[in-house]
């Protein structure tokens, strides 16, 4: 019941890769992340979640607060993410509409 | 046909503990005969109820217990109620609209997934948009997930229940 939060640079890319459960407990945790880099000048954000094995509705507000805070810099925020039990919240949430999912990062990096 | 079981929990308002009600109702929907696509809904519409619940209360600064039912009915023919009772009175619930919404939801057969995109053009909801989701998108979870969902509130808080049949 931990989460851990990794990034890494690829080009103009920058990769949040995830890992454990997000949930009201550990999503501050990635909104940190998050704000730490967009506060560095990072507005093109891939965000891993192929390591998640639980996201709620709360790790869902932590992506669309970053979504909003990249757009404000006309950055990206996309979302690798191939596990259908997490792609089923994305789509009872209406979110696929609102973001660009991937099914890997070399995907999402190259597709800007 | 083997007896209800009832577990009980007290759980003090820490976003830490969330994750362990997650844990007590899977093994609850295993006992239930629940299949393993069924246990991931029930884990997501568990910490959805329970973050609620343990939100609210920690909104109004209520140190007291969210309270929290899991009531079996063991396989063959498998049932799980999962009851999360806050003490946040209706009128100052921050969950209102999402009182609304799983109203809505759950008097309307088709209304779950319907519910969750129809509150994201309604005024007043904004689920569909570049803001941070509101309650009411963690009932609409509930609602989409689940075989049963049902908010009753008065004066003492409110009650989400929340079933799910062996399929």
């Amino acid at each position: 019941m931990d989460l851990s939060v990794d990034t890494r640079t690829e080009g103009e890319h920058t990769v949040v890769a995830a890992k454990g459960e997000i949930d009201v407990y550990t999503a501050p945790r990635l909104r940190t992340a998050l704000l730490d880099l967009v506060d560095a000048g990072r507005y093109h954000l891939v965000v891993d979640v192929e390591g998640v094995e639980f996201l709620d509705s709360t790790g869902l507000g932590v992506l669309v607060g970053g979504l909003k805070r990249v757009r404000a810099h006309d950055g990206s925020l996309q979302i690798v993410c191939t596990h259908e039990r997490l792609l089923k919240i994305f789509r009872i949430t209406g979110l696929t509409t609102v973001f660009d999912i991937h099914d890997s990062v070399e995907d999402a990096v190259t597709s800007a | 046909m083997p007896p209800p079981s009832l577990v009980r929990l007290a759980v003090v308002p820490e976003p830490a503990h969330i994750g362990v009600v997650r844990l007590v109702a899977v093994s609850m929907g295993r006992l239930a005969g629940l299949d393993e696509e069924v246990l991931g809904d029930v884990r997501l519409a568990t910490s959805e109820a329970v973050g609620r619940a343990v939100a609210a209360h920690r909104f109004h600064v209520f140190a007291d217990a969210v309270q929290v039912e899991l009531e079996v009915v063991p396989a063959p023919s498998g049932r799980l109620c999962l009851r999360v009772r806050d003490c946040v009175a209706l009128p100052e619930a921050t969950g209102r609209d999402a009182v609304e919404l799983v109203q809505k939801a759950t008097e309307d057969e088709q209304g779950n997934l319907r519910t969750a995109e129809a509150a994201g053009t309604a005024p007043g909801h904004r689920l569909v948009t570049a803001d941070p989701p509101s309650m009411a998108e963690s009932v609409s979870l509930i609602a989409a997930v689940a075989d049963e969902a049902s908010v009753t509130t008065g004066p003492d808080g409110t009650v989400v229940s929340i079933g799910w049949r062996r399929r």
